[in-house]
């Protein structure tokens, strides 16, 4: 099973628009066994990032994690989320 | 349930974003819904984790903090008649915004359904645009209701 950290400023409000988005597209490409989804503010995780196989956020990263961290805010303006599923697709190593 | 307080502001002149947050905020507290310390949840968290959004037909912002300082939860709209300043949350690129939606919220998965119909509506290019030039409350509850945010 690989972990999916989503993370915003407040770990309650895009966060979770985003977690959602994420299990919607899990389950409909058939991979929501593989995967077990968690939620947290940035501020909690950013000494942890890699505890986890990926981690999405929705906020700004500190420089020397971003490029561990995929940006999340696709998701929630609609525009270029494919890039957003490619890039978890890749680091999960899903298929 | 999530405009229930009325904190619906239109044709607002505001100087800078921490003018308009702390407009709302304000505006929040003054309807109960929020606690004192909301106000400086907000201004701060907006410094370290900015919440402006580029939507396809304008910039946005959906200002928010800590549940801790939410007592009842509440969405507040501040119309703008300029533009304001705010950062992109995520990319931290230059975002003008017109509208102001500021989440007083307390419990993620109750509001998952609200907070995905707003993305929705930020997508929905006619009612943004309605929401820029509507003058009354009535109107404006009339456009939720229509993006099923209520």
């Amino acid at each position: 099973m690989k972990t999916l950290m989503v993370v915003c400023g407040s770990g309650v409000a895009t966060s979770t628009v985003v977690t959602g988005k994420i299990k919607n597209w899990l389950a409909d490409e058939g991979f929501d066994g593989q995967v077990k989804m968690l939620q947290s503010k940035i501020s909690d995780e950013v000494n942890h990032i890699d505890d986890y196989d990926a981690v999405v956020s929705t906020t700004l990263v500190p420089d020397n994690v971003k490029d561990k961290v995929i940006n999340g805010v696709p998701l929630l303006t609609g525009m270029n989320t494919q890039a957003v599923y490619d890039q978890i697709t890749e680091k999960l190593e899903l298929k | 349930m999530y405009f229930e307080k009325d904190v619906i502001l239109f044709d607002q002149s505001m100087t800078d974003q921490t003018t308009a947050l702390t407009t709302l905020a304000d505006a929040l507290q003054k309807a109960g819904v929020v606690k004192p310390s909301f106000k400086e949840g907000i201004l701060s968290r907006e410094k370290q984790f900015p919440t402006g959004l580029l939507a396809p037909s304008m910039g946005v912002a959906i200002p928010h903090t800590d549940a801790v300082h939410v007592i009842k939860p509440q969405i507040g709209f501040l119309q703008l008649r300029e533009p304001v300043h705010f950062n992109q949350m995520g990319d931290n690129a230059d975002v003008s915004a017109k509208l102001i939606f500021m989440l007083a919220l307390n419990d993620p998965d109750l509001q998952l359904a609200m907070l995905q119909r707003l993305m929705g509506l930020f997508q929905n290019d006619d009612l943004m645009k309605q929401l820029t030039t509507i003058s009354t409350t009535a109107d404006f509850k009339d456009i939720m209701k229509q993006a099923e945010i209520d």
